[in-house]
């Protein structure tokens, strides 16, 4: 199996419960108060978790993803390769894995895990 | 058919599988794993190894079995389709097979299951590691 040797650097780290996730940093053009229909990253761990009132939301030009809280990473990580049996979960959204405090955590395009969240039958 | 080439066989709660053993790189304790959103329910999430991420698959949600959460290792299983590991509840170690390498159904994984194979501890379902990781990398 191939392993990536790609790095990446600048993510926002994410908590969704008690699960994880991280975007690329720019992708996410502002950070907002969560607004009501909002779609939230929790449905991709748990179909129909609801979002914290004090959570945060993570806006891409025109979508929006609704995580409980987040955190700036600016090192440079090395981005582990997708394994081919979760190439097309969520859509294909997902663009790897970083290892970072001691844990792993799945790296999502913001666009297509937010559109997915928003249609959840269009997942794969 | 003759199995000339050896078959690790382990149990997945009350039932037995086999995969090739020169698939079969090695058997893991596994750790506490990280899910991955939009995954299908049988693959319990995944776990960083030697540099690489491993999904975890478990054969009991796949099979349609009664889930046991008991296990606490895997069986990883390296194919040029990917690799992946397997859930296991005990290992049962080495050997050669006899009995019939048919598919056992024509649908889903099954497909991708042969048997009944006999081994010592009973009768054991063959995993044709190839296209099982083909079938779950399309499965999504």
């Amino acid at each position: 199996m191939t392993i990536s040797a790609e790095v990446i650097e600048g993510l926002v780290l994410c908590r969704v419960g008690v699960d994880r996730l991280a975007v690329q940093a720019q992708e996410v053009t502002a950070f907002e108060l969560p607004h009501p229909g909002a779609p939230y990253a929790g449905v991709g761990f748990e179909p129909g978790a609801l979002a914290p009132l004090d959570g945060k939301s993570l806006r891409h030009h025109h979508t929006s993803l609704v995580v409980d809280s987040v955190e700036v990473h600016a090192e440079r990580l090395k981005l582990l390769a997708v394994p081919p049996v979760l190439r097309l979960a969520w859509g294909g959204a997902l663009s790897g894995f970083v290892e970072t405090g001691g844990l792993l955590w799945p790296v999502l395009s913001l666009e297509r895990f937010a559109a997915h969240t928003v249609r959840p039958e269009a997942a794969s | 058919m003759a199995d000339v080439h050896g078959h690790l066989v382990f149990a997945c709660g009350s039932s037995l599988y086999a995969v090739p053993a020169d698939t079969a790189s090695e058997v893991v304790n596994v750790p506490t794993l990280t899910r991955v959103p939009g995954a299908p329910a049988h693959l319990l999430g995944v776990f960083a190894h030697r540099g690489e991420v491993l999904p975890v698959v478990d054969l009991t949600r796949l099979t349609g079995h009664p889930i046991d959460e008991t296990f606490k290792r895997a069986v990883l299983v390296r194919t040029p389709q990917g690799s992946v590991a397997l859930t296991a509840t005990r290992v049962l170690g080495v050997t050669t097979l006899e009995g019939s390498f048919e598919r056992l159904g024509d649908v889903g994984v099954h497909q991708h299951l042969r048997g009944p194979a006999r081994a010592a501890a009973g009768e054991v379902a063959v995993i044709d590691t190839q296209t099982f990781i083909e079938f779950l990398s399309t499965a999504g």
